[in-house]
């Protein structure tokens, strides 16, 4: 016994207890005992062995479900894949490894990795099924939320390229015209020539006063989201009221209509972030809007489902349904309007955005737009990586620390 | 017996949507000997009416192209002129203030003959636009008169 090194035993027996030499019982040990869930079933679902991991799992005991259908264990009865893939497992007579949903005991829908193998008879045909099932719920959740960062990240990367190249061009153009009409003056003034100058001038202090606007309303777009929003309960009337107030000498030059809702929602809201939300809207419906005297600009609003939503629509040309998505971007302009810095739906965007919000337009070209910013009726719930920490099994038996909630502002300016 | 290049006349069609831009291109560009005309158009579609209206003879020796331009932009109506037989040979040379790398990637492309961000600086704005009608008025060969 002692020389077995010699004799290329293809066991260590001395190394499996007394009640494990049967090679059988020892397998039957390891599919009992194994930490995932091992079953197996006829050709038609019924359940033939079923093991203490699938019990782990599913929450079923094996006395429930031995001889009864798989079927229990599947989300959608008639389409669910399992079928399929037993009949492609006894056709193909290979083992198949799967992505597939399951449902526990307790109702919960589970995603598990399913290696689905062809148990063979003695005239080798196909007689039964085994299945290798692991909980992958977690882990799928955890890519999910890892794809939705990437793609968040991947979004903001795309913005600050095009915040670049746009601010450089847009700061650009003013230079352009501020240098090349003071160089023309110059000349001008040279050769005597002064019947130019006034307009030069006048081109000059333009591009000034364009350049500083785009500075100022830059600095307004990342002012928002720095700091989180305050929100508050508030009548959107009122918000609407001061607005008006601000904006009425505008309203009076472009001889528009103004229509107030008379019901306008209750929010739940930071009301200086909706104010200049709601102003930029209304000054853009001011600015294009309005194509003849007394034509109308409504504001209007609704509360529905989980959100309160506004809308200020005109009866302006209105915008192609290929510009809706683009409009909100930061400096898309559809005009070459010398008005617009194209940071205005930007600014409405970021403040839908840092309410957990959202904002879109309505519009048929030739007939007008409504611009719409809905926030939520509640306020919007911590980010969703929290839930999915807090999620799984109460409070934590180990001993790691809970983790801190991070502190607002902290960490100062990016 | 000299090999001094002899100038050619040279129309310009100049698609820019500035109007200060506009106007000191032009200006400068008509101070130039081998300038006979300025033609401005301030939006893509405009442009490409106008050279789909010009009979063959009357098409722009040389277009100078922004890039951000209102209705198709700058790189739609450089995919349009290049896509054009009629037009295709005609030399663009993009004119944008944009020095972006996506932007110059684009438009060679769409097989922009040249590319030129415009200088903030007007003593180098001048010397570019004299730069620009000397090269393709004096120094370039043009391609020959295709049967059309």
């Amino acid at each position: 016994m002692s020389e077995s090194s010699g004799n290329r035993s293809p066991e260590p027996i001395d190394a499996v207890p007394p009640d494990l030499r049967d090679p059988a019982e020892r397998l039957s040990a390891l599919v009992a005992s194994a930490g995932v869930a091992i079953f197996s079933h006829t050709l038609d679902g019924r359940i033939l062995d079923w093991n203490d991991g699938a019990t782990a799992v599913y929450g079923y005991v094996a006395e429930e479900m031995i001889g009864q259908s798989m079927d229990r264990l599947l989300l959608d009865r008639r389409h669910d894949s399992p079928r399929r893939l037993t009949g492609q497992v006894v056709h193909g007579r290979e083992a198949q490894e799967n992505d597939e949903f399951r449902v526990t005991r307790d109702g919960r829908v589970l995603r598990v990795v399913s290696v689905t193998s062809p148990i063979f008879d003695a005239d080798d045909e196909v007689a039964a099924i085994s299945r290798v099932e692991r909980d992958v719920t977690k882990e799928r959740r955890l890519e999910t939320s890892l794809r939705r960062v990437n793609h968040r990240l991947r979004l903001k990367t795309d913005e600050l390229e095009q915040f670049v190249s746009t601010v450089s061009h847009d700061l650009k153009s003013p230079l352009v015209t501020i240098q090349g009409f003071a160089g023309m003056l110059r000349e001008d003034l040279r050769g005597g020539d002064l019947d130019a100058l006034p307009d030069s001038i006048e081109r000059i202090t333009q591009a000034t006063h364009r350049m500083s606007q785009l500075i100022e309303h830059l600095l307004e777009v990342s002012r928002i989201g720095r700091l989180a929003p305050m929100h508050r309960e508030v009548e959107a009337s009122e918000l609407v009221s001061e607005i008006l107030e601000e904006v009425e000498d505008r309203i009076v030059a472009r001889q528009a209509r103004v229509i107030v809702d008379p019901a306008l929602p209750r929010l739940y809201v930071d009301p200086a972030y909706v104010s200049l939300a709601l102003r930029n809207l209304v000054t853009n419906a001011l600015k294009y809007g309005v194509r003849e005297p007394g034509d109308p600009i409504r504001i209007g609003g609704e509360s529905a489902d989980d959100e309160t939503r506004l809308f200020v629509s005109d009866r302006g040309p209105g915008i192609a349904p290929e510009h809706h998505q683009g409009i909100f971007r930061l400096f898309q302009r559809l005009d070459t309007d010398r008005e617009g810095t194209g940071i205005g739906l930007a600014i409405v965007r970021k403040i839908a955005d840092v309410h957990g919000g959202r904002c879109w337009v309505e519009s048929v070209p030739g007939k007008g737009a409504a611009f719409w910013i809905a926030f939520p009726a509640t306020p919007d719930e911590e980010d969703d990586s929290d839930d999915d920490a807090s999620a799984e099994g109460g409070p934590a038996a180990s001993g790691a620390p809970a983790n801190e909630p991070a502190a607002r502002g902290t960490g100062g300016t990016p | 017996m000299s090999e001094r290049a002899r100038n050619r006349p040279l129309d310009f069609l100049l698609v820019e949507d500035d109007e200060d831009h506009a106007i000191l291109v032009r200006r400068t560009l008509e101070r130039q000997p081998a300038t006979r005309a300025v033609r401005h158009m301030a939006d893509g579609e405009a442009a490409m009416e106008y050279l789909h209206d010009a009979p063959s003879r009357g098409l722009p020796d040389v277009i100078l192209l922004d890039l951000n331009l209102p209705r198709a932009g700058g790189l739609e109506v450089l995919a349009r002129i290049k896509r054009d037989p009629r037009l295709a040979t005609i030399p663009v040379v993009v004119l944008t203030t944009s020095r972006a790398e996506g932007d110059r990637a684009r438009a060679y492309a769409e097989h922009a003959n040249s590319y030129l961000v415009k200088p903030i600086d007007f003593v180098q704005f001048v010397r570019m636009v004299q730069v620009l009608s000397d090269y393709w008025g004096r120094w370039n060969a043009p391609p020959p008169l295709g049967p059309s």
